[in-house]
């Protein structure tokens, strides 16, 4: 890609509730066409970047920019057409449709010239992208948790941003969902923006991503190409198990078969 | 230069984005119509009947008369003045209080994110209850019609910014907090006004539960020319914040990645609500149920969306008040029910049945 200046870049983080560090320094720089997957075992402070990068956490130090201007010198409206933030799950107490749900999407937008057809040409459009069109209608909370983050995915898109951050947007779905979304956060990177995603499976992060960040206990353990990232050594500490290192057999990518625990100690 | 990936996907990939089934719920002029004709029988009703009862030829020629149209319909100077001086204010501040509550219960079932929000929650009522009741044992409020409404309005807006004010920590409301520090205070101020009459006499004790249980029975036009302009300004500042509205039901966070300045919204309609029911609970009492249920069955016919449910609690609010007064009028005439007593009356089996009939859903939705 010949965007050099980072999209979203995170500089030395620091997050501390109470005397817990949650956030330790961390550090990332995300650049338009680049798919940054963010692993690492429960608690080590995946969530908290990602809230971090997006605003929601006070910072106790460091510093979170978009196209290299500080994220408090954005209005609301101006952040929110930049970049478009994916929570782990999202509860609805009243009965809006999915399509709604979805619309809401385009909020940032609205008052633009056009928008009430564009909008709506491109809610629909992000509905279909992820499969969700047959459920346009019915309403959102009598979903299933599937069904719903593929909603919430689809309105994350349909804010049309440069920048995503999405959080664990494969926790609930089936296998070819959770392929299919991850294969649009590719696409949408080939087409230019940049997108963090937070991944619980280390061999959909390998698949995926361009660069791999590793985070344990606050910290950065390693921050690269996923080649180079995940690395077996580097991994058995943090998750506590051992993997042995293979190829994928039709793509140049990593794959991490984990060994169970009377197998690594033989 | 800013880059649109999505826009440009498409170009590459245009896929399909024909336009999805409509929304089958949103049979819209039905149910707009729905609600207007039954506004329009209950005005009627409430303007007719009582004690005194004038037909609706009449009381059409009364009205168009007002306004310098004869049409040609005789009535009499009893008629006359039981309509325009006595059952005209009445009606106008039950059909205000009663959009009011319905506004502010929808607006703040948004803003908390919760069904089974009311506006008694943010304070309001009951500090309004208790300043009355203070105001009644202090022996402050006999002087003029203004002051009790005055002191019940102060009273029940110090409650709610102080309930607001207390919720508030690193410049951000938690709503789940303010809901409970609501619960605690409306607690707290139960306690003090059954406190408060235990200490009075015998006139005190009826004048402060006679207003606690609500009544339109002193409705006057100055009481509609003060209350109502507050109570409308309120209405038109929430009809403003539905858009907001519908993003604060996805949560704050949500909200505020999708460009909405989320502290601001929140301030602006919990003080329109505030407002709303404030100039209500000042002029007619305690009105209970009608915030927790009139968006509840508005939202049976116009769906969630606060762009139609906000106009829509005003007309459904309006109706349960409207109907209710007539009720508390007529049913034990000459003498009157207490207006909250009624409310609750029919409030209390609507909701339940609006939870029986909701009870899938609710489960679904996590409730």
């Amino acid at each position: 890609m010949t965007n050099v200046q980072p999209a979203i870049r995170g500089d030395e983080l620091v997050v501390r509730v109470e005397d817990k560090m949650l956030l330790d320094g961390v550090s990332l720089s995300v650049r338009g066409g680049e798919l940054v997957g963010v692993v690492g075992p429960n608690g080590a402070g995946k969530t908290t970047l990602l809230k971090a990068l997006s605003g929601d956490l006070p910072l106790d130090s460091g510093d979170v920019f978009i196209d290299e201007r500080p994220l408090s010198s954005f209005t609301s409206r101006e952040l929110a057409r930049r970049r478009a933030v994916m929570p782990q799950s999202s509860y609805l107490p009243f009965l809006f449709t999915a399509r709604e749900v979805v619309r809401m999407g385009r909020a940032p937008w609205e008052g633009e010239r056009g928008e009430r057809e564009h909008g709506a040409r491109l809610t629909d459009y992000a509905m279909g992208l992820t499969d969700t069109r047959d459920y346009a209608v019915r309403e959102y909370p009598t979903l299933s948790g599937g069904e719903q983050s593929r909603v919430t995915f689809a309105r994350v898109l349909a804010q049309e941003t440069p920048i995503l951050l999405i959080d664990e947007p494969t926790a609930h779905l089936d296998l070819r969902h959770q392929h299919l979304v991850l294969q649009l956060a590719q696409e949408l990177a080939s087409e230019g923006a940049a997108v963090v995603a937070v991944l619980h499976d280390l061999n959909l992060a390998a698949m995926y991503s361009d660069t791999a960040l590793v985070l344990h206990r606050g910290r950065t353990v390693a921050y690269g190409p996923v080649d180079e990232a995940l690395e077996p050594e580097l991994l058995a500490p943090v998750f506590g198990m051992a993997f042995v290192l293979q190829s994928h057999p039709n793509l140049e990518r990593p794959m991490l078969v984990p060994l169970p625990a009377s197998v690594s100690h033989e | 230069m800013v880059t649109r990936p999505l826009a440009q996907l498409r170009e590459r990939d245009p896929g399909s984005d024909e336009p999805a089934r409509a929304i089958p719920r949103l049979r819209a002029p039905l149910s707009w119509g729905m609600l207007v004709a039954l506004l329009a029988v209950v005005v009627l009703a409430n303007l007719g009947l009582g004690a005194f009862e004038v037909g609706v030829d009449r009381i059409v020629a009364i009205l168009l008369g007002k306004v310098g149209i004869d049409i040609g319909v005789q009535y009499s100077a009893a008629e006359e003045a039981v309509v325009w001086a006595i059952r005209l204010p009445r009606l106008l501040l039950a059909a205000l209080v009663g959009a009011g509550l319905g506004v502010s219960g929808a607006a703040l079932q948004g803003v908390f994110r919760n069904p089974l929000a009311d506006p008694s929650l943010i304070g309001v009522s009951s500090g309004a209850a208790f300043a009355v009741a203070l105001a009644v044992l202090l022996g402050l409020t006999s002087a003029a019609v203004f002051i009790q409404p005055l002191v019940a309005f102060v009273g029940g807006l110090i409650f709610t910014l102080g309930i607001y004010a207390f919720s508030r920590s690193a410049g951000r409301v938690q709503m789940a907090t303010m809901l409970l520090v609501g619960i605690a205070v409306n607690a707290l101020l139960a306690s003090a006004i059954s406190f408060i009459l235990s200490l009075s006499d015998d006139g005190a004790l009826r004048d402060i539960v006679y207003w606690i249980l609500g009544s339109l029975g002193g409705s006057v036009w100055e009481y509609a020319i003060t209350a109502g302009p507050l109570i409308l300004i309120a209405i038109a500042v929430l009809i403003r914040q539905t858009g907001a509205l519908n993003l604060l039901t996805l949560g704050d966070a949500e909200a505020r990645h999708l460009g909405l300045k989320v502290e601001r919204s929140q301030f602006i309609i919990v003080s329109a609500a505030a407002l709303a029911t404030g100039a209500g609970v000042a002029v007619a009492g305690v009105v209970g149920f009608v915030g927790l249920v009139a968006p509840h069955l508005v939202r049976l016919v116009v769906g969630p969306d606060h762009r139609r449910l906000i106009p829509g609690s005003a007309l459904s609010g309006a109706i349960l008040v409207l109907g209710a007064d007539l009720g508390a009028r007529t049913i034990v005439s000459p003498a009157e029910l207490p207006l909250g007593v009624v409310t609750a009356v029919i409030g209390g089996p609507v909701f339940l049945y609006l939870i029986h009939r909701a009870r899938r859903s609710l489960a679904s939705a996590g409730w």
